[in-house]
């Protein structure tokens, strides 16, 4: 196509645009510097809300120096934009050639990395199943957020609770309140002084004018690290025949849930962890840790587990490094307890779990984009070295 | 003649620099009272060679002996002077004073002080230097102080406490450590307050702790029997189990009994042994060794007695050793020490780059040239090779891959740069590369000792759970080290090409310049390479141990960062953005941030990566940013000018 032609063209100029050594260049700068800020920013916010705010944003506002204000995009959109600039640059525009494969090669792994990061990202779980020595799990749990179950008190193991996502009640102020009802529900329950982070303290000496029982919900300052925090939340059930209304609070930290009894039937509504569950069930029948010699410094974590599916049993070991994979589910070897326990004392072991469609992504990418970086710089090496064997002196 | 002035002034400060950093930079107000007894060469090397099991792995005394003196001292030689004469003491004669002649020990210059504001802040007069060594006399009337203050200052988090809180807390660790070296033989050489006599009629003499040990159901029922008459009262035997007991609390500095059976993985120390043995009779085995060991102070004073028993000593501690397959690297670890490899290799770097420094002084066609830069490649080759040795001897020493902690990334980085930049050299001939080459081991060599003194800990440590993984360590852990040296060698050319062009050396030559360009556009396309390959695999690695491919933890981070920024200067050259100048100028903030990804993330205290926090670092970090960033400054006004230049007259 003549030069003046694509200039005319704006479908064309706009491709030359996103296909450009400068996009790229500038995507890269940004991210560099998005990354450099968002390591710094770790020290005083933690890594959780740092990746929330940098790395899966499309935008957001750095604070320089604490005073100057910088829009800035996030690395997610601008992850997009590389894929975007990939594709167009270095897989459409770019010059094929089988004597030159390199560059196709190793871009054509960047995208498929990027691709396992999108796809990790929208698509894996990942939580934590704790088991003591002897018994059995098929569940895990997130590490963070949050959901309000409903459940009957006596209801048959298996039977479905009510859950209520944190998507529905995450966003609410402190001041606000909310009200959800359902059919198979006798009552309405209205949430309000929702906290991302809370305590349960006695009303005696506070300042507190809501409370329950002598007890009110004190709201305490974000912790970094998004583990530590502990939402609470007031409750108001008000049942649906009598127009009654009870009222609660639900703190997961409590021994036991709120119950409250409508027409007869004890119900009990708590704020947890989302679970998942796996196909398999894990029995963990012995957790050992090994010290090294002198010192409390670990040197060993390895759990011996039974993997129990229908019929069948599989006696596996766990162990850091040596993770058991299995149906699209990854067990790892994540810690331990408790920290202090003399021989003898029954330990726990915990399980990272992951369920990630992307798993093996970044080692195909891995071994894509070295290939062909390797084609590529030993090819230009080749050139190098004759060129040079043309021009040096003798020594 | 000007350039040779130049050349010899640069390299008399290079030499000056560098025995500033090794000499003693403290003073020790005091003379000796008393002169050291010497320890026979025959006695030292026994010595020297017996296993200790210490920080979870088993290692020569030796090894021990210099990280202690290390820690306590700041130095791995102790100085001394009496009557004019100086006399030096390595660390094994040091340690033997301490455990066998604690009342010369205590009035050695052991622990340096590197502020006088806390020996003023215990109470004590401070020496005329800011920085000095105190002896453990001298510290002695205000140890209960010291003490008082570090618990305190111990109850502040380590990232709130200020310098002088940090110091004190150092200064009582290292007292605590020496008085664990004073008092472990306490229990062979103080006698108990019962006499032989008062348990065996026909035994006579004082009665020790070994001895009492095989009698103790004796001195249990003399003791019951003395409660009953009266109850409460103190009495010689009452003493005397007291006195057992505190030695199980202080013979414990040094765990040098192996145990007999071999499912027991942790070495004894007598203090262990001793309350082994008040919930029953120690094994014959164990109470031989015991015995050997207890032994040793008894016969200090007669010469050839001592090596005797010490050679009993040695013996039956090594037959067991050996028979636990505990053994076999302890000869080669204290042959590697003594091989001094990376000292040898850093003299012989110096000298290769003054010969090349020589070489400029004459053209590159002259016969004198070739024949120094014939000397300078082998004089680079030759600490290389002493170099790799060295790294090769701990892999086998450790049976671990060359990096697994932050003191051998010093090494192997050091390593790689040399060996890139030999080859390098090998490619163009320029007798660039080759410069920077033995300047690039200076600098290894220099920062791991620098690093290595800072630290005062042994440098084959144990690891962690999570780093026990040899192929992991062999893959991603060299890989991403490789990345950091390409990116650091980049920089070093670039620095040539800003400071050449600064001063318009070279100026009729653009062909070297021009080689300049191409060498750090290979360095970085290889540091693309390493540094991306080292970064994904680090991440399956994370995958397979925390599973999660990527957390954007700071270690994480700023390998990515490296990986972006080679990216970037290429894809900025590709585009045209950048040319010479740039591509220069952008090599040299690769360096800094290598620089920021192997040691700035370490200083923010957050992340995994737990196993390489350092501190103290960031002043130096600091500095080398700041004259990184001036040279940056440098490129760019250079390239101003450059650009003012009529384009007839380039």
């Amino acid at each position: 196509m003549p030069e003046a032609e694509r200039q005319s063209n704006p479908f064309l100029r706009i491709f030359a645009f996103l296909a450009s050594y400068g996009v790229a260049a500038v995507i890269l700068t940004l991210l560099l510097i998005l990354t450099f800020l968002g390591t710094l920013e770790q020290v005083d916010h933690g890594l959780f809300a740092v990746q929330e705010r940098y790395f899966n944003s499309l935008f957001l506002v750095h604070i320089f120096f604490g005073i100057l204000p910088v829009p800035l995009p996030g690395a997610y959109l601008l992850m997009v934009l590389l894929f975007i600039n990939l594709v167009c640059g270095a897989i459409i525009r770019s010059p094929k050639s089988w004597r030159r494969p390199g560059m196709l090669i190793a871009h054509s792994g960047i995208l498929l990395l990027l691709l396992g990061a999108f796809v990790t990202y929208r698509y894996s779980i990942g939580g934590n199943m704790r088991l003591y020595e002897g018994e059995a799990s098929s569940e895990f749990e997130s590490y963070t957020g949050w959901v309000l179950e409903i459940v009957m008190v006596d209801a048959p193991a298996g039977a479905d609770a009510l859950i209520i996502p944190e998507s529905d009640f995450a966003d609410m102020a402190p001041g606000d309140t909310r009200t959800f009802h359902s059919d198979r529900l006798p009552f309405e329950l209205a949430i309000s002084g929702y906290g991302k982070n809370t305590r349960v303290e006695p009303m005696l000496g506070s300042h507190s004018m809501i409370g329950v029982d002598g007890f009110y919900l004190m709201t305490l300052p974000r912790d970094p690290e998004e583990e530590q925090n502990v939402a609470g939340a007031y409750v108001t059930v008000l049942e649906k025949e009598s127009g009654k209304r009870h009222e609660g609070i639900l703190w997961p930290l409590e021994s036991h849930p709120y119950t409250v009894e409508v027409d007869g039937v004890d119900w009990a509504i708590l704020l947890r962890r989302p679970r998942w569950t796996v196909p398999f069930t894990i029995v963990l029948d012995k957790f050992t840790m090994e010290t090294h010699p002198g010192t409390n410094m670990a040197k060993v974590f390895l759990s011996d587990v039974t993997k129990l599916e229908g019929k069948s049993q599989e006696q596996i070991k766990i162990e850091m490094n040596e993770p058991l994979r299995y149906k699209g589910y990854t067990f790892f070897q994540a810690s331990w307890g408790p920290q202090e326990a003399r021989p003898g004392v029954r330990l726990f072991s915990v399980f990272a779990v992951v369920r990630n469609p992307a798993d093996k992504w970044p080692l195909y990418a891995c071994i894509v984009i070295t290939g062909g970086l390797l084609i590529h710089f030993s090819q230009k090496l080749l050139l190098y070295l004759r060129r040079e064997h043309r021009r040096r002196p003798a020594l | 003649m000007k350039r040779l002035q130049t050349i010899f002034v640069f390299a008399s400060a290079l030499l000056v620099a560098l025995q500033v950093s090794a000499a003693d930079s403290y003073t020790a107000d005091n003379a000796l009272p008393a002169a050291p007894q010497p320890w026979p060469d025959d006695v030292v090397d026994l010595w020297k060679t017996i296993p200790i099991q210490d920080g979870g792995r088993l290692k020569p005394l030796d090894t021990f002996a210099a990280f202690k003196m290390l820690k306590l001292h700041g130095k791995r030689t102790m100085r001394l002077t009496h009557a004019e004469a100086t006399i030096k003491l390595s660390p094994i004669e040091w340690l033997l004073d301490c455990l066998f002649r604690a009342d010369t020990a205590v009035t050695y210059p052991t622990f340096t002080v590197d502020n006088s504001s806390v020996i003023v802040a215990i109470g004590l007069a401070p020496h005329k230097k800011k920085r000095s060594r105190y002896s453990y006399t001298e510290l002695q009337p205000s140890i209960e102080r010291l003490f008082e203050l570090a618990g305190q200052y111990n109850e502040i988090g380590a990232q709130q406490r200020n310098g002088l809180q940090t110091m004190t807390i150092n200064l009582a660790s290292n007292v605590n450590d020496f008085e664990f070296l004073l008092h472990y033989f306490d229990f062979a050489r103080i006698p108990l307050a019962l006499s032989a006599t008062d348990l065996t009629p026909n035994a006579d003499g004082p009665l020790m702790t070994t001895a009492a040990l095989q009698m103790l159901p004796a001195l249990r029922q003399i003791y019951l029997e003395g409660q009953s008459r009266e109850p409460g009262s103190t009495s010689p035997v009452v003493e005397s189990l007291s006195q057992i007991l505190h030695y199980a609390d202080t013979s414990i500095g040094l765990a040098l009994l192996p145990p007999p059976d071999t499912d027991l993985l942790e070495w004894q120390t007598p203090g262990q042994l001793i309350r082994q043995a008040f919930q029953g009779p120690l094994p014959a085995s164990e109470f031989q060794l015991l015995q050997a060991l207890a032994d040793l102070p008894k016969t200090v004073e007669t010469p050839d007695r001592f090596k005797e028993q010490l050679q009993k000593f040695h013996g039956l501690v090594t037959e067991r050793a050996e028979a636990r397959s505990e053994y076999s690297k302890i000869r080669l670890e204290v042959a590697f020490y003594k091989g001094k490899y990376f000292y040898y290799s850093l003299c012989l770097y110096v000298l290769s780059f003054l010969s090349i420094a020589l070489s400029w002084l004459s053209s590159a066609d002259s016969r004198s040239s070739r024949i120094l830069t014939r000397a300078a490649i082998v004089l680079v080759a030759l600490p290389l090779i002493l170099h790799i040795t060295g790294i090769v001897l701990r892999c086998i020493i450790r049976s671990r891959p060359p990096v697994s902690t932050l003191y051998e990334t010093i090494l192997f980085i050091g390593a790689i740069a040399v060996f890139a930049a030999l080859l390098m050299e090998y490619m163009n001939r320029q007798r660039i590369a080759l410069a920077l080459a033995s300047l690039l081991g200076i600098g290894g060599m220099f920062l791991a000792n620098k690093y290595e003194i800072k630290e005062a800990v042994d440098t084959m440590p144990s690891l962690v759970a999570v780093l026990d993984t040899n192929f992991w360590l062999a893959t991603h852990v060299t890989t991403v080290t490789i990345g950091y040296a390409a990116g650091l060698l980049a920089a070093a050319i670039a620095h040539v090409y800003v400071l050449a062009k600064l001063f318009g050396l070279k100026r009729q030559k653009p062909e070297f310049f021009q080689s300049l360009t191409r060498m750090v556009y290979g360095v970085v396309c290889f540091g693309l390479l390493f540094s991306f390959t080292g970064t994904v695999l680090g991440g399956i690695w994370a995958n397979d141990s925390w599973g999660r491919f990527w957390g954007w933890d700071p270690k994480e981070n700023g390998a990515l960062m490296i990986v972006l920024w080679n990216l970037i200067i290429l894809h900025a050259r590709m585009g045209g953005y950048i040319r010479e100048y740039g591509l220069h100028t952008f090599a040299v903030f690769g360096g800094m941030i290598v620089a920021f990804s192997w040691w700035g993330v370490n200083l923010l205290g957050v992340g995994l990566h737990s196993y390489g926090f350092t501190s103290g670092v960031f002043q130096a970090l600091v500095i080398f940013w700041c004259i990184e960033g001036g040279i940056i400054l440098l490129g760019f006004f250079a390239w101003l000018r450059s650009q003012s230049v009529p384009i007839e007259s380039e």
